[in-house]
């Protein structure tokens, strides 16, 4: 087969160089010049020398044309490039049209390995990879403080790796820290009421000292920013909106600078518009409005208040180690504890801690999901091989080189790929829907995932490295035999060495699946683990709401109230049961106190972290909480009765030695109580949490302004509409959230956990999938082509079992080879998953054995089926036919 | 304006060598002596330039080239049209008649 092409490549090869060739083309000329002279009449050498002279500079004329020639060759080899790779790709696009099921299958296993690692790499990027939309985000550092000896208690042991800031660290960290510029604060202002004609709403906010924009190097797109002066004590009461707010609240007009708003009942002064599309803290609400951090007495410096995250400028080349150093030391000397250090680190790593590695895990899995995609067409290309081995035979002896059957065979794998890609493409625009759909977690810049140029250029990357992994194999393989091996095994008959690596080929293929089936077997068991723990109270027909009275409100006023609500609400049809309380379990946050229980001093500064709820008489019964000895509370413990507390029994194990603690005394807010109750733990955030000590505290004699209603009853998820009247009937200046089902809450809690269970089960059983159907398809190919043994089998009196049991054999020491490579590769994923799985062990042994056994019996049926249709044949009409 | 000049003289060069090669592939030399004999050597074209403009007519693809055996019976390299170079010729030659007539209607009365 030569083509125009063809013929100059071959040029190529034997042509001189280009400046042999300028000169030979000038020197013809000069040649013929010099005849010409000649024949006119002048003698040879002063021919040759007016030739020369009539030529002009030829030296400089010489070196330019080499030049241009140069540039030329360049563009006719991209040219001549181009138009192979497009023929390539024609010819490629034909040979898949005769094999369409071949074709649908290759590209249809690489679209799902392709999209799914895609749909999962925006996600990726979008969260961890993509800079953050500030000048130099590399260079924006959060800045911790870190306590180490926290790690040992589980109620404070978040802290141990990422204490927040105080007053007190920010104003000597200004002060001290050079390798820091524009040192921040920021914390969730919480929602604030704004009052306006139209009524009130509540909004979030966020508070911010004066240099927060300065450090992220953004300018208000109205107005001014908090300056120095108005981050202080009692500072003035400025605002700064946020785009949305100015946009959507205030018409985007710019003379609401210096206008003012009512926020909590106080008034506001507007000084500002933020930037569009700022975002400083993308896990929570965007916020409302910036209002001046540190105003509150709470933060005042005496104080070792720390509620505010912190970030800052490195100065310019400061390592990040070397400004950790400095935090910590400067740390140190204010504070004076000389057991905390420092955490300074890239902003967006320190945003996205908690999400790395659930998403890598997710990114592995999808890895994994497209390795195996593309082991299983390299499987059924090396089948095609064997079948096309006619084909090829015929085309290696009409003269096309090994290398034009390589390039060819690469030329449709690429072109699999690439319409693999294409298609995987339009798969992961679904997914990605689906995935953003149904994060539970808000992950930041889980908003902006979309499929932008980066994630397609990962995409393309994909196609173009599978195209080659899964086409490489079967090219060599065909490469390496020759022409006239080709051309010899054109029977039908595919080498030993073919089958060799296929047959490892389809083991790679089970070990990849067997490992992600493992993977996501386990993460599956786990949920189950999971959701099948008693929270320690029941969970039906349970639901909260929680009502905000003004802060104000006095204690009898507080407690008038939730008992004129409890009466209504007792009251009400389908309602059982009703109570109160300043934590509910899922549904409020929770927090601690030290508690002592011995008087000695040297208890006192050795007090514990302990969990603490104040909770109406009533409580431990509507949830339906175990007593293990003492009592409940009654209504005799209210407001001036005995101060007494119930405590949990993780309380009783910890600071009482497993002893019974009743009528002992434990030291809780600065009051000693006594106990006159144990209960069973309870589960508050979440099911695979370890119990926490806690103590139990009657509402009455501590109540809190926001406190939590708990229902029992039918009905208590279809009422809102009808608490909120009884609210407002109550209590006019009151303000109702939402009405949340305990149940529903208890799920979200394992939202995560069911997230990534079911996507990795997914891929799971994606792999699965290709595994046996890449099994079938390679079984139902083998067998073909031994149609002929076995016919001569059968004629010779085999029987038709024996026949099958050969080929089902012969499968079988494939699978066997791959689940025994799966085992250790499938230990290795189980580590990878370790981290999040709960009540299983990562090498759970059945799990394993069930994984294996599975794989084992669906790629049975998968060589079965196409080996007891061959048993069935007629073994006189296959001998015939060849 | 010399520059303009200049760029009119190369463009004219490369429109006579498109035309040259009409009548079918020729060798450098033989495009040379055409362009003096065709023009009875009113258009002296100096040779050195002849060629520069050749390699760049080849890289935009105007012309292409191969070695044939030539008079002399050695291989010579030998340039032809390409279809580019047909459409460019034409092109040229309508701006060429079309730039003459336009000059020509302002001089006609100092003739």
């Amino acid at each position: 087969m030569t083509t125009p092409d063809r013929e100059s490549e071959l040029r190529d090869l034997v042509r001189p160089p280009v400046g042999e060739r300028v000169d030979r083309e000038l020197e013809f000329h000069i040649e013929m010049r010099t005849r010409e002279l000649v024949e006119r009449g002048m003698s040879p050498t002063e021919a040759r020398a007016d030739a020369i002279r009539r030529f002009g500079n030829f030296e400089e004329v010489s070196s330019t044309l080499v030049e241009i020639a140069g540039q030329t060759e360049g563009i006719m080899r991209r040219a001549r490039f181009v138009r192979e790779a497009a023929r390539d790709a024609r010819v490629a696009l034909r040979m898949l049209m005769r094999r369409r099921a071949f074709a649908a299958l290759a590209i249809g296993t690489l679209a799902l390995g392709i999209g799914a690692a895609t749909a999962i790499y925006s996600v990726v990027d979008g969260v961890l990879l993509r800079p953050l939309p500030f000048s130099e985000p590399d260079r924006i550092a959060a800045v911790w403080i870190t306590q180490p000896s926290l790690s040992k208690d589980p109620a404070i042991a978040w802290l141990a790796d990422r204490t927040p800031m105080g007053n007190n660290e920010y104003q000597a960290l200004r002060r001290d820290a050079a390798s820091l510029r524009d040192l921040a604060m920021y914390a969730d202002g919480g929602p604030v009421t704004l009052t306006t004609e139209a009524g009130s709403e509540r909004l979030p906010t966020m508070l911010a000292t004066s240099s927060l924009l300065r450090a992220l190097r953004v300018h208000p797109a109205v107005g001014r920013a908090f300056v120095d002066g108005e981050d202080v004590l009692n500072g003035p009461n400025v605002a700064m909106l946020s785009w949305d707010t100015w946009r959507s609240r205030f018409g985007g007009d710019s003379s609401v600078v210096g206008r003012k708003l009512t926020l909590d009942d106080k008034p506001y002064e507007i000084i500002g518009v933020l930037p569009q599309g700022l975002q400083v803290d993308r896990a929570t609400d965007a916020p409302a409005f910036w209002l001046p951090a540190l105003h509150d007495s709470t933060d005042i410096p005496a104080k070792r208040n720390r509620g505010y995250r912190a970030l800052a400028r490195l100065a310019p080349g400061v390592p990040y180690s070397a400004a950790t150093d400095e935090v910590a030391r400067v740390l140190r000397e204010v504070t004076g504890d000389t057991l905390i250090s420092a955490r300074v680190e890239e902003w967006q790593r320190d945003q996205t801690h908690t999400a790395r590695g659930p998403l890598l895990l997710l990114l592995a899995a999808a890895g994994l999901l497209l390795l195996i995609a593309c082991v299983n067409v390299a499987i059924l290309q090396l089948a095609e091989a064997a079948a096309r081995s006619r084909e090829m035979a015929t085309r290696a002896a009409l003269g096309a080189g090994v290398a034009r059957l390589v390039r060819q065979l690469l030329a449709e794998s690429v072109v699999i790929s690439f319409l693999g890609a294409l298609i995987g493409t339009a798969l992961a625009w679904l997914m990605i829907r689906g995935l953003v759909a149904l994060s539970p977690e808000r992950l930041p810049g889980m908003d902006d995932v979309a499929l932008d140029g980066r994630v397609l250029a990962f995409t393309m990357a994909c196609a173009a490295g599978t195209g080659v992994l899964f086409g490489i194999v079967p090219a060599l393989l065909a490469g390496r035999s020759g022409a006239a091996a080709i051309i010899r095994s054109g029977a039908g008959e595919s080498g030993r060495g073919a089958r060799t690596v296929q047959r490892s080929l389809v083991a790679i293929q089970l070990a990849l699946s067997m490992a992600l089936l493992v993977e996501a077997t386990l993460l599956a068991q786990s949920l189950r683990n999971l959701s099948k723990v008693d929270p320690g109270f029941q969970r039906n027909d349970l639901a909260a709401v929680r009502v905000m009275l003004p802060r104000e409100f006095s204690t009898e006023q507080r407690l008038s109230f939730t008992s004129n609500m409890l009466q209504r609400l007792r009251a009400y049809p389908g309602v059982a049961r009703a109570t109160v309380s300043t934590h509910v379990p899922f549904v409020s946050g929770v927090n601690s106190s030290p508690v002592t229980v011995d008087h000695s001093e040297a208890a006192a500064a050795a007090a514990r972290q302990t969990q603490q709820r104040y909770v109406e008489p009533g409580y431990f019964e509507l949830l339906g909480m175990h007593l293990l000895s003492g009592r409940f509370f009654t209504p005799d413990d209210r407001d001036g009765g005995e101060l007494v507390a119930v405590v949990s029994a993780a309380e009783v194990a910890r600071d009482f030695g497993g002893v019974s603690p009743l009528g002992r005394e434990v030291r809780h807010q600065g009051k000693w109580r006594r106990i006159v109750g144990v209960v069973a733990d309870v589960k508050y955030r979440g099911l695979a949490r370890e119990d926490e000590a806690t103590i139990y505290v009657p509402y009455g004699q501590l109540p809190g302004s926001w406190p939590y209603f708990i229902i029992r009853g039918s009905a208590a998820a279809v009422m809102p509409a009808a608490l909120t009247a009884m609210v407002h009937e109550v209590e006019p200046r009151a303000i109702m959230g939402p009405v949340t089902a305990i149940p529903g809450a208890i799920e979200k809690s394992y939202a995560a956990e069911r997230f990534r269970a079911v996507l990795v089960s997914v891929f799971g059983g994606m792999a699965a999938l290709l595994a046996v159907v890449g099994l079938y398809g390679v079984s139902i190919r083998t067998t073909k082509r031994r149609m002929r043994e076995i016919g001569i089998r059968l004629a010779l009196g085999g029987s038709r079992g024996s026949v099958v049991r050969l080929l089902v054999n012969d499968a079988m020491a494939g699978v066997a080879m791959g689940l025994a490579v799966g085992a250790p590769v499938a230990l290795l994923a189980g580590r990878l998953v370790s981290p999040y799985l709960f009540g299983i062990s990562p090498r759970d042994p059945i799990v394993f054995a069930g994984v294996a056994v599975s794989l084992a019996i669906a790629t049975a049926l998968a060589s079965g089926i196409p080996a007891r249709s061959a048993g069935r044949m007629n073994p006189a009409e296959v001998l015939r036919a060849d | 304006m010399p520059v303009l000049a200049r760029d009119r003289l190369r463009g004219t060069l490369e429109l006579l060598v498109l035309r040259t090669l009409t009548w079918g592939p020729r060798h450098g030399y033989a495009i040379a002596r055409w362009l003096e004999d065709s023009t009875k050597a009113t258009i002296r074209v100096e040779e050195g330039s002849l060629y520069p403009a050749l390699y760049r007519m080849e890289k935009r693809g105007l012309v292409a080239s191969d070695w044939q055996t030539s008079e002399l019976g050695r291989p010579a390299k030998f340039y032809r049209l390409t279809p580019a170079g047909r459409r460019q010729l034409k092109q040229e030659t309508a701006d060429w008649f079309a730039f003459v007539a336009a000059v020509s209607i302002v001089l006609e009365p100092a003739r």
